[in-house]
């Protein structure tokens, strides 16, 4: 369809000047073109009639919305207004930031040992990775890997050590080292140590079907394994008497035959 | 101009957040911003007039100039807003129910009732509608904003020259759809 006038219209409106445009956009018609009145009248009533303004209601309900953007606008512009504008408020802003920083970071660290010292005096003893992991987790941490063999080096005891800790550390060192005991003959070797005895320990009692040749690396994966293995021996060496220990129940047969002997080893090597 | 000498007072309260400032500013405003976007066929004129004057509220830090170049720019910003309104209509289209539909349910609600007893709006509508979209901007915005050729193009984005010839093809095609009504308003 075609939207524009017929041609004779459209030269018409062509003609007219500026001042024509403005007196019919106003209502009036051109002043040589009365028979554009017709136009001008529609166009003034139009605007009078569409240009009315809204309910009441409408009205309310918009400027309240304006009340509304102004206010969170005056509250964003008077939280700007308190932030420290002088170099010397700012770095004043700066080191109290700082400070509380370091005030949490020395408070989550002294929250971890008390926690620690806590559970150790109530003897409770948490598993290696779950204290790693804290203190991986919240002070970021690494903790140096405890069951390594240089880790008990007899080497690195301190000169006033006496020989009995020399003794004691070279069989846990020699176990670390990957010796080809038993869980049993660890226990005995250690207490053996412990008590001074020369030579090698008596491990009758110990059965060499199980866990022989192992070594702490192969008896389980990581700080956890070791642990256990740790507890296996203290039972052993103890008669059993070592309650928390599964294994100490497990194990109970192989550790009657060790008898008082046992007991009171592991209780020197402890001390 | 309607406020005249008074309007740099009236606009320094608005900046400061004075209610008085904005329901004038408001009710200056308001229905020829209305009637513009019911003469182009807004089908929320009010919900528009509402979000313009909101965008107008966050924006007046950044305005700088007179009564004249406030309502050419509050303009700009209605003008904006119907186009955008255009754009989502054209995503999620609605489809209004005819009048005849209207008034086959019986009994409506007031806007309902007043858009249909008002037959002067419905004729402008019919009308203006006849003409293409660009040549309704700017008859329009002229008609309704009482805005300059120059403001007029820096609101569309043409030139004044083209503007001009859009009014008046505009002018010449409305006519033609009067007289082949053959009725006066």
């Amino acid at each position: 369809m075609d939207r524009d006038a017929y041609p004779d219209d459209m030269a018409r409106f062509r003609r007219l000047n500026d001042e024509d445009v403005e007196r019919l956009l106003r209502g009036l018609p051109p002043r040589d073109d009365e028979g554009l009145r017709d136009l001008a009248s529609f166009l003034a009533d139009a605007t009078a009639s569409l240009s009315v303004p809204p309910r009441s209601e409408i009205e309310a309900g918009h400027l309240a919305q304006v009340a509304e953007v102004i206010g969170s606008r005056s509250a964003a512009e008077r939280r700007s207004t308190n932030l420290p504008s002088s170099p010397s408020e700012r770095r004043r802003a700066t080191l109290r930031r700082a400070a509380r920083s370091t005030a949490a970071v020395v408070a989550a660290a002294a929250s971890i040992v008390l926690l620690t010292g806590a559970l150790a005096l109530a003897g409770v003893d948490l598993p290696g990775t779950a204290a790693e992991a804290a203190f991986r987790n919240v002070l970021g941490v690494e903790l140096p890997n405890q069951h390594r063999a240089d880790a008990v080096d007899p080497a690195k005891l301190p000169a006033r050590a006496s020989d009995t800790a020399h003794r004691v550390l070279t069989v846990i060192h020699d176990w670390f080292e990957g010796a080809d005991w038993s869980g049993c003959e660890f226990g005995a070797r250690v207490s053996g140590a412990a008590r001074g005895l020369e030579g090698r320990p008596d491990t009758a009692h110990c059965g060499r079907s199980e866990h022989a040749g192992q070594g702490p690396q192969g008896r389980g994966a990581g700080a956890s394994g070791t642990h256990g293995n740790g507890r296996e021996t203290a039972a052993e060496a103890s008669g059993g008497a070592s309650s928390h220990s599964e294994a100490a129940g497990s194990r109970a047969d192989d550790a009657h035959d060790a008898g008082d002997d046992g007991g009171s080893v592991a209780t020197d090597a402890s001390s | 101009m309607t406020f005249g000498d008074e309007f740099p007072r009236i606009l320094d309260a608005a900046r400061l957040g004075s209610d008085w400032a904005w329901a004038a500013l408001y009710r200056d405003l308001a229905p020829v911003a209305r009637g513009y976007l019911r003469a182009r066929g807004a089908s929320e004129a009010d919900d528009l007039v509402g979000e313009a004057f909101l965008q107008i509220v966050r924006d007046l830090p950044r305005f700088d100039g007179g009564e004249r170049e406030f309502r050419a720019w509050a303009f700009a910003i209605v003008h904006h807003r119907l186009v955008d309104a255009r754009r989502r209509d054209a995503r999620r289209p609605v489809h209004p129910a005819s009048v005849e539909a209207l008034v086959r349910a019986g009994e409506v609600g007031d806007v309902e009732d007043e858009a249909l007893s008002d037959l002067a709006v419905a004729r402008v509508r019919r009308l203006v509608g006849a003409l293409a979209p660009d040549q309704q901007d700017v008859l329009l915005l002229r008609l309704f904003g009482d805005l300059s050729v120059p403001e007029v193009a820096a609101i569309v984005g043409k030139r004044p020259g083209a503007v001009k010839a859009l009014l008046r093809r505009g002018l010449a095609n409305l006519r033609r759809e009067i007289s082949r009504e053959g009725v006066s308003i």
